[in-house]
């Protein structure tokens, strides 16, 4: 699955018990795609000793704070990006 | 998902969310004060325990992954997550993956960490129990 710049994508709002690289915060959250990072090792299983493969792509994700936290006093024009592997995202 | 599961509260037990997936939540402000921003001076013990993750790491033997150094840290039970410092929760981690590899054993460990906390006794220095632990 590839996402193209400006795709609005959604997070997987799951639990997953074991290591992984998506916070809580942006689970089940809607943003936009903003950069490719090209393709890296899963840590979901580098970080139990397998060998993370296949790669999976790692794209940049922007959203707007207001979206993640309801309390969110910042700047109106703050935005939040992360890092997020496609395996996490589905095309909205 | 509704608006109000936006996560504003601090985390909870059960509440799925990793002893250091703390974005968004209050614990910062709550459990740990604010966020001191400034720069501190770097202790010996520090760069050695950075040096030694460097080592293990690195893609020439790669006897971990910087993923399973995060793991074996998010694993700490939250009380000692919450009150160790930065590079404790490393040399925790690099100890832990290092049994769990087989480099070396949890016997060989406990021994030799008795046998330095015995001669810093010996000095005079004192060794809390949770230094062993």
């Amino acid at each position: 699955m590839s996402y193209s710049i400006g795709e609005r994508v959604m997070v997987d709002p799951r639990h997953h018990g074991g290591h992984h690289r998506t916070p809580r915060y942006i689970k089940g959250r809607v943003g936009e795609v903003v950069a490719h990072h090209g393709t890296y090792r899963n840590p979901e299983g580098l970080a139990y000793h397998a060998d993370g493969l296949p790669k999976k792509e790692l794209v940049r994700v922007r959203f707007h704070p207001l979206d993640l936290f309801a309390d969110y006093r910042g700047a109106p024009h703050d935005l939040i990006e992360v890092d997020v592997f496609e395996h996490w995202l589905s095309k909205v | 998902m509704a608006s109000d599961d936006r996560p504003s509260n601090p985390r909870a037990p059960g509440d799925g969310r990793g002893v250091h997936d703390l974005g968004g939540t209050t614990a910062f402000g709550v459990a740990f004060g604010p966020i001191d921003p400034h720069d501190h001076a770097t202790s010996l013990y520090e760069k050695r325990v950075d040096a030694m993750l460097m080592l293990l790491i690195h893609p020439d033997r790669e006897i971990f992954t910087i993923d399973a150094l995060r793991r074996a840290v998010e694993d700490m039970p939250q009380p000692v997550y919450d009150s160790v410092s930065y590079y404790d929760k490393w040399a925790v981690g690099i100890r832990n993956l290092l049994i769990e590899r087989g480099i070396v054993t949890r016997a060989e460990v406990e021994a030799r960490m008795a046998m330095i906390a015995s001669a810093l006794r010996a000095k005079g220095q004192s060794v809390s129990a949770e230094a062993l632990s």
